[in-house]
């Protein structure tokens, strides 16, 4: 029964809104293994499927294309960082950032990484070089939420390494260290650049760091690339030697080491706001591969309209609106809808997050198989009024969300 | 703080609860569904909708997973899993099985 309390397959459109004759697309996800799944477009006519509610209540409208498709599980990568894929080849290398890590010891971190070789902070939150799995630390946890430099050197040709990490002015007396070793040699690191995460064996991104960076340099075979986050605000690019993208859009013109109090707008001074915050869940866009593409009949009414895709368990709705063509009258009663809340609320988890909301509430909190789908997928993402995953573990139990 | 334990033998304020769930309660109920409430008591307990008009109770994880569904009892009443929530803290507070003749 647990199994199929919820959807085998799930999905998302790439719009909110579509109008009668438009080709709407889904980009779908089988999740039970089972490889095929339904797609049926639905006029939602009732959508209030509390206690007191009339229930889901839904027209069929006739489609078209054959209504059964075949399907796979479409992964999601979860977690922020930047990339620089444009590099030259590299040998021996220098790696430099300022970092300002939230959760130091939740898991090893990459700060930078080209390939095999990674500038990290490592289970214990410890500055690493690490080359092919070898690693030199300099064997004192950084602090959460304080600012660092974190520098590290790796020469192929003789294996030759440094780690080394300095407290930026602050609150604290750590003192710097330098270590110098000896790692594999041979290992040539190799593009692209990862920034805030390293590339997994199977191509994904992993090892995703929390926290901000700042001010990245890499120094090889007498070059210097460096990267200023403080240019570039308000888009995806990363702007430096050499071009570079953020990707599921980790939050910009957020303060820097440099910040001294004195303003509270980027725009003011942007030199202040030149660090990057990345964290481990941030999801912008899953990207998945379109998986089917409907076209709507002309003649659809404007209203509220879902793909409905059906493999095991429940249906699950893909909702979206169908407004009147332009320049068409069709009724006397216009309705705005709330697009922006519902993107807000979407894949919002705190019902399910304990604590004590029937204490505040009078009830028990309900909850339905969209509430299981999100516990079971954390890799989904979470809504705008739920703090990190990471956050709420550090915080444990108690919290009061 | 560790708070009071409920008197078992205030069983008077159980079948007011029972009588209505959901709404206004005595000051002496409310004390008692207060103390219930508190996260030190509820045990995280939800109520999972698993169909149209029929309900379980669920312990929600601390650790991000999904309930765990106490499925032995379906609900077609969101009353009726309010009042075995009820039972259930009944029985943890008070260490007895709550029986309403």
């Amino acid at each position: 029964m647990t199994r199929a309390l919820t959807p085998g397959v799930v999905g998302y459109l790439d719009s909110l809104t579509a109008r009668p004759g438009e080709e709407i697309t889904a980009r779908v996800s089988v999740l039970d293994g089972g490889g095929r799944y339904r797609a049926s477009l639905v006029r939602l006519t009732s959508g209030e499927t509390g206690p007191k509610g009339n229930g889901l209540k839904e027209e069929l409208i006739t489609l078209d294309p054959p209504a059964e498709h075949a399907g796979a599980e479409q992964p999601v990568e979860l977690g922020s960082y930047a990339i620089v894929e444009d590099l030259p080849a590299l040998g021996a290398i220098g790696m430099e950032i300022l970092a300002w890590p939230t959760q130091p010891g939740r898991a090893p971190q990459a700060l930078m990484s080209l390939g095999p070789v990674r500038l990290m902070l490592d289970t214990a939150g410890v500055p690493t070089i690490e080359v092919a799995g070898q690693a030199l630390s300099t064997a004192r946890p950084l602090r959460a939420r304080a600012w660092y430099r974190i520098a590290a050197r790796y020469d192929p040709t003789n294996g030759s390494a440094l780690i080394h990490s300095t407290p930026l002015p602050g609150l604290h007396a750590d003192p710097p260290i330098t270590i110098e070793g000896h790692l594999k040699p041979g290992i040539v690191p190799s593009a692209p650049l990862l920034i805030a995460a390293a590339r997994a064996p199977d191509g994904r991104s992993a090892l995703h760091f929390d926290g901000k960076l700042e001010a990245p340099v890499l120094r090889s075979g007498g070059s210097v690339f460096h990267w200023y986050f403080a240019r570039g605000i308000g888009s995806a690019d990363i702007v430096g030697t050499r071009p570079g993208r953020t990707v599921n859009a980790p939050k910009r013109a957020v303060t820097g080491s440099t910040w001294d109090g004195s303003v509270h707008d980027w725009r003011q001074e942007p030199t202040q706001y030149a660090a990057i915050h990345f964290h481990s869940d941030d999801l912008y866009d899953a990207r998945w591969r379109p998986s089917l593409r409907v076209r709507l009949p002309e003649t659809l009414k404007s209203g509220n309209y879902a793909l409905k895709l059906e493999s095991s368990g429940p249906a699950f709705y893909l909702g979206f609106v169908v407004s009147p063509k332009p320049g068409a009258s069709t009724a006397k009663l216009a309705v705005l809808a709330s697009t922006v809340t519902y993107l807000a609320y979407a894949n919002y988890r705190r019902r399910m997050a304990p604590g004590a909301f029937d204490l505040s509430m009078g009830a028990l909190p309900t909850v339905d198989m969209t509430d299981i789908l999100l516990a079971r997928h954390p890799e989904f993402g979470s809504s705008t009024y739920d703090g990190s995953l990471a956050d709420r573990l550090a915080r444990g139990p108690r919290h009061r969300l | 703080v560790s708070a009071p334990k409920i008197d078992p033998t205030r069983l008077d304020l159980a079948r007011e609860y029972r009588a209505c769930p959901m709404g206004r309660h005595s000051p002496e109920l409310q004390a008692l569904l207060d103390i219930m409430r508190h996260p030190d008591h509820h045990q995280n307990l939800v109520l999972v909708s698993v169909a149209p008009g029929k309900w379980v109770l669920g312990q929600r994880q601390t650790n991000g997973a999904p309930p765990v569904l106490f499925e032995e009892e379906v609900f077609e009443h969101i009353e009726d899993g309010e009042w075995a929530a009820f039972k259930r803290r009944w029985q943890a507070l008070t260490g007895q099985a709550l029986v309403i003749p």
